[in-house]
């Protein structure tokens, strides 16, 4: 791999936090209604605010300034980790998200244990073994597991694994065993996704002509599809695996607020109900962050299992 | 011939689809004997590629062998459990593929993919599993192998992929060789170059070699025994030499017919004024590989002169710039320098209602019958779109034009109301041809028209190309690969190679005497149909070098 | 293909041609009870859905209430068959905003190519870097809550996805022979784009239609879990799930089968799309 190619790809990283901050930075502050109105309101429904408190509020807060002006005043600060201070608490927003954080990591890598393995499980469900039900069951049930809203999921099994088998805690956020059904919640649609995409990729690779002449070179089954069929087929789901894992964040709103977790998505679902737009803009520029993130990890991974990538254009730039 | 057992025998073989009305083989019986070629003839659909992978026992699940055996060295494989199969494949039947493109796994280094056979089936330990391979490599003619084994399967051309392939094949000096269109995803030289190998293979191997092939001359040059397959069955078979002097079945006679004949006199120049319709000076395309950075130019620096009524054709191998060259004439591309003067029209500065005027007189006929007709619209729609062109009122009368045009080129007038899909290659192809010819143009670019069909309905449509001309007066610009096909229809011939013009000339002198190198190596290359002589079995044997 | 099935192809849809595929006729079946719903819930529900019987509280599933009761005693499935109509305005009109934004942009995108081509793409791959629910949650934030708001944030969080279709379907069809060959006859480019592009892109545009209806109906009903739409005692489907949260460890039916209902429907609109596309 080329040095030059890691840069670039740094570079592009960059430019895409860039616009997804200044995407934010329109969405919370351009679109109609009064933001200084909302940071004012503390979250209240149509509360009695004095005109002349609101207008030196808007003064305190730079609002009077021409919109060009306050974008970049907000961009600068942004730039040097400065991303304002929650309205609720007063706090700054790099605090109150760095103190969520270990509550929802735990979560999203233990979502990502469960997500893993159901894909590895369709994808060789559905090619691996002859049997014709088991290629329908592989096929049919990830396409039902996405159709399920991810909050249902989540009650069903509090409903069936907690209060009626008593299996796992309800609520419980320090406990191993509490950290079960959010992650099933959040691994099992992921897991569902990726399966679908690497069962579909395999069974097309297994049809490949270079898969055809392996067979006929007299090599067994598995080893055809060991050697031959999985590291092929494993291109594309990677790509998925990157999307999926920036998705996660966004998952853990609706999951956190399920199960009762005091992480980074009951952060996020309380801003939005409080209008905290600071704290909102922090958590979609993490997002960002994440899927910028991942989405490298699996670019720069790319050459090291498909060889023709390191000689012809670097994959990101592909559309 | 002999009394021995033959090393294959298939006798009997039925294979059938449960969706398809007609079994894709139908009792077929064909011997390959140690040390013999036997080709398997057809044109596609005929059952050739089933037979191949009933050999080797991977039909798709859904296909079922119905009937038949299909023994090797007495073993009859149809009766093999899975198990045992996969000790066979590739030991002692072994598969040279059709496409080496596709053929090799991308992410593994050739050879690895060599080696693997060798450890498979014959105990070989990882590191001398790698040197034989280099070995191999380096019998099969590929140059510093030891390299070559290190790299992947995308850093090598097509005829060195094929030549990796045939070292997998023969890795384990397997008894049988199944050949299936070896050569048809090559160009003209290394298509030779393989089919050599093979020969060289089977001669000092003693193994046995099963050719499938559609490329009649390919199976004449290269085969013992031959058998001809028609809809799944064999129609004759016989000594390859027997076969093709003296064809008793209808089917193989047509087949012969049909085949360019090498030896055949270029056509006598064409009664026309021969003026030139189309002048091409300095023409060049070059694209741009990165921001800014200029590629290699496709096209460079390329004159041209298009005779009205003639037949000028563009000779060359993939990627030799022959295709780009006619979709700048058409303005389909744009050039980046060099001038196309079209009856004296400045071709690359005409815009708008003018360019659409000049689309009108040059028209296209493109390689893929499949793509290039809009799969929702019927015939006659499609005929009828060119006159859409025009203003409302000067829109001819479609009842009068379509049967009229569809008669030209030969479809019968119910075929007005079919989509494409329900058609053939060949009845695609006239289809696309009366779309080309609806506006009267005075000039057609032929892009490989007719080498994506079988080659009896090859042989009709290019005669339909050659009475039109005559009919009409049409001035041809015919991009080919095939020095065969070129031959029945050039009167002038340029020969392109990375871009450039390396000969051109009238298609008599330069087809007979070539005088570059380049285009004497692609005359070569054809097949000649017959071998040179009758060769006789004892001259067959004895080793190439 | 056999001469039966080519002769089945050609005559469109037989009984025996659905019956064959029992999946396809339960969701169309389902999605016209549906429609029924959206347009006379009264017809299939004729209880109050707004006003309960005090004495009829957290009632199971039974003949009388098919859904069973809520903890005001309001028939639960009365709730959900009047439900439709909120919940599905909402998911047509999340819809409608990103498939007309998205296509519109994806076609112009194609089809100009160049710098449009260029900005457009840019464009879309950082709308796909922020995942949608995100995208969704930052447009409810500025809008503030209600219904047509969540409805908004959806459409906006599905913009990309269509305009990422809708460019590869036009560079796609664009780029075929047949394209080429109705331009090379001189055809100006629009009746081009009419006659050639638009109706070859269409299946699989229509497809993504209904695949993204299926997931809108989700994220609708995600929001309004949240509390970000419809207030209660409104009755939305999302609402009617959360509702039933505070009584999750002794009345199951009053998540359980307002999410089925909700999982029927997401399950027949892609088993739709699935034949749309013609698989």
């Amino acid at each position: 791999m080329r040095p030059g190619y890691v840069m670039t790809r740094l570079a592009q990283a960059a430019l895409v936090l860039w616009a997804a901050w200044t995407l934010s930075f329109v969405v919370l502050y351009l679109l109609p209604g009064d933001p200084v109105r909302i940071l004012a309101s503390g979250g209240l429904e149509n509360p009695d605010l004095d005109p002349a408190r609101l207008a030196q509020l808007r003064a305190d807060l730079g609002f009077d300034r021409p919109i060009a002006l306050q974008y970049l005043t907000h961009l600068a600060d942004a730039l040097q980790g400065d991303l304002g201070r929650s309205i609720t608490s007063g706090q700054p927003v790099v605090e109150v998200i760095a103190r969520a954080i270990p509550v929802t990591l735990p979560l999203a890598l233990a979502s990502l244990a469960v997500a893993v393995p159901v894909a590895l499980t369709i994808g060789l469900l559905a090619n691996a073994v002859r049997a014709r039900w088991a290629a329908e069951l592989a096929f049919s049930t990830p396409a039902l597991i996405v159709s399920v809203p991810t909050f249902w999921l989540g009650l069903v099994l509090l409903q069936l694994f907690s209060f009626r088998w008593h299996l796992f805690p309800a609520a419980s956020t320090d406990s191993l065993a509490g950290l079960v059904l959010p992650a099933v919640t959040l691994g099992l649609p992921n897991g569902a996704i990726l399966g679908q995409v690497f069962a579909r990729s395999l069974s097309q690779t297994l049809a490949e002509p270079y898969v055809q002449v392996a067979i006929a070179k007299g090599l067994r089954r598995s080893r055809v599809i060991v050697a031959h069929a999985l590291r092929n087929a494993l291109i594309p789901t990677l790509t998925v695996l990157g999307l999926v894992v920036g998705n996660t964040l966004a998952g853990s709103v609706i999951v956190e607020t399920v199960f009762a977790r005091p992480g980074l998505g009951r952060l996020i679902a309380r801003a939005v109900t409080v209008q905290d737009i600071p704290v909102v803009q922090g958590a979609v520029l993490l997002g960002a962050v994440v899927f910028v993130l991942t989405t490298l990890v699996v670019d720069l991974l790319y050459p090291l299992i498909d060889p023709r990538i390191a000689h012809t254009a670097p994959a990101g730039t592909r559309s | 011939m002999t009394e021995h057992k033959p090393l294959l025998e298939i006798t009997g073989l039925s294979v059938g689809y449960p969706s398809a009305p007609r079994p894709a083989v139908e009792h077929l019986s064909l011997r390959v004997e140690p040390g013999q070629v036997a080709a398997l003839v057809g044109q596609s659909g005929s059952g050739k590629s089933t037979t191949a992978t009933a050999v080797l026992r991977q039909l798709p699940p859904e296909a079922r062998i119905t009937a038949g055996a299909i023994r090797l060295d007495g073993l009859d494989l149809t009766q093999l459990s899975e198990t045992r199969m996969c000790g066979v494949r590739g030991k002692h039947v072994a598969l040279v593929p059709q496409d080496p493109g596709s053929s090799l796994n991308p992410v593994k280094r050739v050879g690895e993919q060599v080696a693997e056979v060798l450890r498979r089936h014959c105990r070989a330990d990882r590191r001398s599993a790698a040197r034989q391979a280099v070995e191999l490599l380096d019998r099969m003619g590929l140059d510093d192998p030891g390299r070559r084994a290190r790299q992947y399967p995308h850093e090598l051309s097509g005829g060195m992929r094929q030549r990796v392939l045939i070292a997998q094949a023969v890795a384990t000096q397997p008894r049988l060789i199944l050949a299936d269109e070896p050569t048809s995803a090559l160009d003209a030289t290394a298509q030779k170059a393989i089919l050599d190998l093979l020969d060289t293979i089977v001669r000092t191997s003693g193994a046995g070699l099963l050719l499938i092939t559609h490329d009649l001359a390919v199976a004449a040059e290269r085969s013992d025994t031959v058998y001809v397959l028609h809809a799944g069955r064999v129609v004759e078979s016989g000594a390859t030499d027997d076969v093709f002097a003296e064809p008793r079945h209808a089917h193989t006679r047509e087949l012969l017919a049909s085949v360019p004949d090498p030896q055949a006199p270029v056509r006598a120049p064409a009664p026309g004024s021969g003026a030139p319709l189309l002048t091409v000076t300095g023409l060049s395309k070059q694209y741009r590989t990165g921001w800014r950075t200029p590629g290699p130019p496709a096209v460079d620096a390329v004159d041209l002169v298009a005779g009205r009524g003639q037949t000028t054709a563009v000779v060359g191998e993939s990627g030799s710039g022959k295709t780009t060259l006619a979709r700048m004439v058409l303005r389909l591309t744009e050039a980046t320098a060099g001038e196309i003067d079209f009856a004296g029209l400045d071709v690359r500065a005409v815009r708008g209602r003018e360019l659409r005027a000049f689309r009108r007189r040059a028209q296209i006929v493109y390689q893929n019958p499949y793509s290039s007709l809009d799969p929702r619209f019927t015939v006659g729609q499609i005929v009828y779109e060119p006159f859409r062109a025009l203003p409302a009122r000067q829109r001819p009368d479609p009842t009068e034009v379509v049967p009229d045009l569809l008669t030209r080129v030969g479809l019968e007038h119910a075929l007005v109301t079919r989509r494409p899909r329900q058609l053939s290659g060949g009845q695609r192809q006239r289809v696309a041809i009366a779309r080309a010819i609806a506006t009267q143009p005075d000039l057609l670019v032929l892009d490989e028209a007719v080498s994506a069909l079988d080659v009896s309905v090859q042989a009709q449509v290019l005669r339909l190309l050659r009475q039109l001309q005559d009919e009409l007066g049409l001035t041809y610009l015919f991009i080919s690969h095939d020095i065969a096909v070129v031959r029945q229809m050039a009167h002038h011939v340029l020969v392109m190679r990375a871009g450039r013009v390396v000969e051109a000339g009238p298609a008599a002198q330069l087809l007979d005497t070539p005088r570059h190198p380049y285009t004497r190596a692609l005359l070569d290359a054809v097949p000649r149909g017959r071998r040179r002589g009758t060769a006789t079995t004892e001259d067959r044997r004895t080793p190439a070098r | 293909m056999s001469t039966s099935a080519y002769r089945a192809t050609l005559a469109g849809p037989t009984v025996r041609g659905w019956l064959r595929r029992p999946g396809l006729l339960l969701s169309c079946l389902f999605l016209l009870v549906v429609a029924v719903a959206v347009t006379r819930p009264s017809l299939l529900a004729g209880a109050d859905p707004l006003h309960g019987q005090i004495g009829e509280r957290l009632r199971g599933p039974e003949a009388a209430y098919l859904f069973g009761t809520d903890h005001l005693g309001r028939d639960l499935f009365a709730r959900v068959v009047h439900g439709a109509r909120l919940s599905l305005a909402a998911t047509g009109l999340a819809v409608a905003l990103g498939a007309v934004t998205g296509t519109l942009l994806g076609l112009a995108a194609g089809y100009r190519g160049g710098v449009v081509d260029a900005v457009l793409s840019r464009l879309t791959d950082v709308l796909l870097a922020i995942p949608s629910l995100l995208l969704s949650l930052a447009v409810v934030t500025a809008l503030g809550r209600g219904t047509v708001n969540i409805a908004v944030a959806v459409g906006v969080g599905s913009i990309a996805a269509f305009t990422r279709l809708a460019r590869a379907e036009v560079l796609r069809v664009r780029r075929s022979d047949y394209v080429e060959a109705a331009q090379a006859i001189g055809i100006p480019w629009w009746e081009v784009v009419a006659r050639h592009v638009l109706p070859n892109s269409a299946a699989p545009v229509l497809a993504l239609v209904i695949v993204e209806f299926a997931m809108a109906i989700l994220s609708v009903a995600s929001l309004s879990f949240l509390g970000y739409g419809a207030q209660p005692p409104t009755p939305e489907w999302g609402v009617l799930i959360a509702e039933g949260r505070d009584h999750l460890a002794t009345s199951w039916w009053m998540t359980t089968l307002p999410g089925l209902t909700v999982v029927a429907l997401v399950v027949s609109l892609n088993r739709i799309a699935r034949a749309v596309q013609g698989r």
